[in-house]
């Protein structure tokens, strides 16, 4: 357990930060091409003299690299955020159906065959938005935002898309086959520039926005009545978060397809080894989950070099045997208090 | 045994078990109407038609089959495409999903995609002989139809001499002996052609790309990358260990392709954007030498007698400077 002093929490920024850019050096420098550090060195100070490889490094690894960094800092961070708003160790940024709401509109458009720029992930967000919509629609139905109700619509609208899904999925031809299961495992193999730039700034300023909220967490972990009496709007700040979250959620799903587990484990194992005081978990969170996604889309692409697996694939198949050795040693941590 | 044998000895057992001191018309009467049942249950259940031949097909199984089947179904748009290229169209009644060559099979009952025929569908035609593939039909719907007294011819066609050998015996089975050995002529006679073309030639390495998010290619037991080889271009991924490899960047970036082929069902702006989508990996030779191109997937991927078409059209491709003639040589 780490005390909230501005000097820790620099710290442990300061660490996670250093472990990211060794995990992002990995990741430019192995691939279906190997280059090595000493090579990759070469390429970035353009003294490489092979267009072959700084192509490969510039234009294919950085913008992916620099992608998983940013989704997984988002899903992380959110993940954080879900289970103490829900008071759930299950809770996770997909658990209200914005994953497979944001699924389904991606689906949709590669099944009806869109073409506009972009359209995957247009549809992909616009989707998402309408899942915000229906749950708050739903759930503010009955007068309050109850925690049960908003767990259980998100249950039953996550098994409504993936019927539609599913029936997606078995009417469409070979051809499309491909591109939607890779959708649905979660993939970084489309990663462009243009990505990068378009979620980024909304998980930065999310990030920024759900840290001035750090304290607000603290209390509301407590229990809405507690925090209540501390003088918390609940449902209003409630409602702020949970719409902030969605936002966030909705973007990081857009690009990279719906990445299973990180926004789960990620805040478990920070809670763990830092405790659950929100300023420092939410930064920690952010940066480990970057770290993790990067790591995992490595492996993606190494495992099997020179065809690649989608990330989703790696994520819950190293994260859950890690997962559950640390619960074991440590206990589960999970006290939202 | 024969039925009427069968019915004698069913017969035979049942006057044997008749009680003593019955009356002897009785027990008569009675062995006349089990006999009549037997008869007609006999006759409900011949599953050996009067006038049929058995042959073994590419599956190793006996089949009997009709003499003239008049009713026949395709299970596979390869098979579609053999039996109208040998003039057996008119007796085809149901074809599956995917089976659109010719054009006039559009018409026909589908009778659902070939990884997934509907029994029921097949039933429902009251077809004569099915025929179907061995790369693509799963068993459990052949082993069915043989169950239902369906007669069930397996084709396997991999490769050109798969197609030959195909179309060969199913002119033999549906009495189209010369229309086959004209068809399979002619295909011989231009595959011949391109081998002493391309004997010799430089081989550019050719990328068959067959799907583009994310981007898929073929090793070397497909039939897509036979046609390559055939046609004088070498496949990089040729040694991936899955028929349909997903490919990363990276290894395209490095294995340098001078020609890169698109074969896939789009449409043709999304074909463009495509082939525009190459342009800015500009370190590919097939790009600064403008050389991809695209080909519809029906005239590589189906094992029919188009195949030939796909095999110039990529020798076309891959060896432009070679034009495809071999004259009176050959």
């Amino acid at each position: 357990m780490i005390a909230a002093k501005p000097r820790n929490i620099l710290l442990v920024c300061g660490i996670l930060s250093g472990l990211f850019c060794l995990v992002a050096a990995l990741g430019l420098a192995s691939g279906a091409v190997p280059l090595g550090f000493g090579r990759l060195w070469e390429v970035l100070r353009g003294s490489s003299g092979s267009a072959v490889e700084e192509m490969i490094v510039l234009d294919l690894r950085l913008p992916r690299v620099l992608l998983a960094g940013v989704v997984g800092f988002g899903l992380g961070q959110c993940g954080v955020v879900f289970q103490t708003l829900l008071r759930n160790p299950l809770a996770e940024p997909f658990i209200l159906g914005i994953s497979s709401g944001s699924a389904l509109g991606a689906i949709a458009a590669i099944v009806l065959g869109l073409q506009f720029p972009a359209a995957v992930s247009v549809c992909a967000f616009g989707g998402g938005l309408v899942t915000i919509a229906l749950i708050l629609g739903i759930s503010q139905g009955r007068g309050s935002m109850n925690t049960t109700t908003l767990l259980l619509t998100g249950v039953v609208l996550n098994a409504f898309f993936y019927s539609i899904i599913m029936f997606f999925v078995s009417t469409s031809t070979e051809e499309k086959l491909h591109a939607l299961l890779f959708w649905l495992y979660g993939d970084l193999g489309r990663s462009q520039y243009l990505h990068v730039a378009a979620v980024a700034p909304v998980v930065i300023l999310g990030a920024l926005f759900l840290y001035g909220y750090a304290k607000s967490l603290n209390l509301l972990a407590a229990g809405d009545e507690a925090a209540h009496h501390l003088g918390i709007e609940v449902e209003k700040t409630k409602i702020v978060l949970f719409v902030t979250l969605s936002l966030i959620t909705g973007f990081v799903v857009s690009v990279s397809g719906v990445i299973g587990f990180v926004g789960l484990i990620v805040p478990h194992l920070v809670r763990m080894v830092l405790g659950s005081d929100h300023r420092v978990l939410l930064p920690a969170a952010g940066l480990f989950g970057a770290c993790f996604l990067v790591a995992a889309d490595t492996a993606a692409r190494v495992v099997i070099a020179p065809t690649e697996l989608p990330v989703g694939v790696i994520t819950a198949f190293l994260g859950a045997p890690f997962f559950i050795l640390v619960l074991n040693r440590k206990g589960s941590g999970w006290s939202p208090s | 045994m024969k039925n009427a044998d069968r019915e004698n000895v069913l017969l035979d057992s049942f006057r044997a078990k008749v009680p003593e001191g019955r009356s002897v018309m009785a027990s008569l009467a009675r062995a006349k109407k089990v006999w009549m049942i037997l008869m007609i249950f006999g006759f409900i259940c011949r599953d050996v038609p009067i006038s049929a031949k058995t042959v073994v097909d590419a599956a190793g199984r006996q089949v009997t089959a009709p003499d003239a089947p008049q009713r026949i179904i395709s299970m596979a748009p390869s098979v579609t495409e053999m039996l109208f290229a040998l003039g057996l169209g008119p007796r085809v009644v149901g074809v599956s999903r995917f089976s659109d060559y010719p054009p006039e099979v559009q018409n026909l009952p589908k009778v659902g995609p070939y990884v997934d025929i509907h029994i029921e569908a097949v039933l429902g035609l009251n077809p004569d002989l099915v025929i179907g593939a061995e790369d693509g039909n799963p068993h459990h719907v052949t082993s069915k139809l043989r169950e239902l007294h369906i007669p069930v011819y397996i084709t396997n066609p991999r490769d050109f001499q798969g197609v030959f050998h195909s179309l060969e015996s199913l002119g033999e089975l549906l009495g189209a002996e010369e229309r086959a050995a004209a068809l399979v002529g002619d295909m011989k006679r231009r595959l011949e052609c391109i081998r002493s073309l391309t004997s010799g030639l430089p081989r550019p390495k050719v990328l068959l790309q067959i799907e583009h998010t994310p981007l898929v290619t073929v090793n070397r037991d497909t039939l897509q990358s036979k046609l390559i080889e055939l046609a004088g271009g070498d496949n990089p991924a040729q040694g991936e260990p899955v028929h349909y490899p997903r490919y990363s960047m990276e290894t395209v970036l490095q294995s340098q392709p001078d020609v890169i082929i698109i074969s896939t069902m789009l449409d043709q702006s999304s074909l463009q954007s495509e082939i525009d989508g190459w342009k800015r990996y500009s370190v590919l030779p097939a790009v600064r030498n403008g050389r991809i191109y695209a080909i519809s997937p029906n005239i590589i991927a189906r094992a029919g007698p188009r195949i030939i078409q796909g095999l110039e059209t990529m020798f076309k491709m891959i060896h432009p400077e070679v034009s495809l003639d071999c004259g009176k040589a050959s």
